[in-house]
């Protein structure tokens, strides 16, 4: 009986393997080209975000729901609608932070911590993290659509993330996921969904 | 003379143990007072927290692990996942797997140290009770100082202050309770700018 186990396991295992497919060199090129076309001519992203989090020690995930609202170049609102009221506008240098109605803002321009997280979630959320000089980079096709694996080569970097994984969709080539695994295996997952790109955004909704 | 006599006056009411102020000591009846919050093995406490300090303030995400007995995790994280202290207790071991730079300053981790070992501490000795019959005040004894429960007539836990010789030092109140777990937590210093604000996330 074991035995038909271990014959299913593997059996599942290679299937597992087979749906992350390594794409070669031009393919991984070509895609690269895309992707950061398609980032480049971001203008704006509208999009609802639902983010689990897995710790090891924990039995279920925590799950977040919420919104997003991107301005190129660097303008981000992010917000948690469920199951608290949290948002974050990352504007001018300024990180404003309305937590269920407690405002506060952090000069991020002098805090190197703050900063790197702005521009994190700046480049994974409109997929320009093409970087080389700051990760190792590899391209995979995953159910279609495509995976990208960032391996930070910063030690203070590692510490904290071991890999960034970004899913792009097959035909739209614009972030569809974002995985960002923690030394410890621990993970934030988020999957973004009823996304529109370069629609009109009126300022207002960044003031926080 | 008149400022040298209110400050006496203040420096007087400070020294008295306000905790049992107009309470008469009772028979104990328990050996210990258990604290149940965070007691449950199959129980993920999930608080959205707020911390401040000083002017900064942290805004994420406080959960609270029994992994065994006499042995907890807790860990605090940005609402976006990322980490800013992941603590362990182990029976009177407390280490620290992990705290961002800003944080990691000895008056700052002497405090969360001593707020979390009070929040989650299940079994403490008790030294004596006392009450007016509405409410229960157990002393028991930490380090240097006391610990005292606070529970209604009931026993619902409702506060734990934390006091150097007679001297309040920390309170923890609880608020909204069901089923051993308290949908509000407050932490307040009277000696620090430091609080922390914990509302319960049902993510079960």
């Amino acid at each position: 009986m074991s035995n038909i186990f271990t014959i299913v396991l593997f059996g599942l295992g290679i299937q597992l393997s087979f749906a992350q497919v390594r794409l070669n060199k031009n393919e991984a090129q070509k895609f690269r080209e895309q992707a950061m076309l398609t980032a480049t001519n971001t203008n704006s992203i509208v999009s609802e975000f639902t983010q689990y989090k897995r710790i090891s020690f924990l039995n279920n995930e925590i799950i977040t729901i919420g919104n997003l609202v991107f301005k190129s170049p660097n303008t981000v609102k992010w917000e948690y609608t469920s199951p608290y009221q949290y948002s974050i506008v990352f504007k001018n240098d300024k990180m404003y932070i309305n937590d269920g109605g407690d405002k506060s803002n952090i000069d991020i321009s002098s805090n190197r911590m703050f900063k790197s997280l702005n521009n994190l979630i700046i480049s994974s959320i409109n997929g320009n993290m093409f970087d080389d000089n700051r990760y190792t980079i590899s391209y995979f096709k995953l159910n279609g659509n495509y995976l990208v694996k960032f391996l930070p080569k910063e030690k203070k970097m590692l510490d904290l993330i071991t890999a960034f994984e970004l899913i792009f969709h097959k035909e739209t080539n614009d972030v569809i996921e974002v995985k960002m695994i923690e030394s410890s295996n621990d993970y934030t997952k988020i999957i973004f969904k009823n996304r529109t790109l370069n629609t009109l955004i009126n300022d207002a909704i960044f003031n926080n | 003379m008149r400022y040298l006599i209110i400050s006496l006056t203040l420096l007087l009411s400070s020294c008295s143990i306000s905790v049992i102020k107009g309470l008469k000591k009772d028979v104990l009846e328990e050996t210990h007072f258990n604290n149940h919050y965070f007691s449950n093995l199959a129980t993920d406490y999930v608080y959205k927290a707020k911390i401040k300090i000083f002017s900064d303030s942290f805004g994420g995400i406080l959960i609270i692990k029994k992994i065994k007995e006499n042995n907890h995790r807790i860990l605090f994280t940005t609402a976006f996942g990322n980490k800013i202290f992941d603590f362990e207790i182990v029976d009177e071991t407390f280490k620290i797997l992990y705290i961002i730079d800003q944080l990691n300053k000895k008056p700052i981790i002497s405090t969360l140290k001593s707020d979390f070992e009070n929040l989650i501490r299940e079994h403490n000795t008790l030294y004596n009770v006392y009450t007016d019959q509405t409410i229960y005040v157990y002393q028991s004894k930490l380090r240097k100082g006391y610990n005292y429960y606070i529970t209604n007539e009931t026993g619902i836990l409702l506060e734990i202050i934390h006091s150097k010789k007679t001297k309040k030092k920390t309170i923890i109140s609880f608020s909204e309770i069901k089923n051993n777990i308290a949908k509000t937590i407050s932490i307040q210093h009277n000696n620090l700018p430091l609080s922390i604000d914990l509302l319960y996330l049902n993510n079960q």
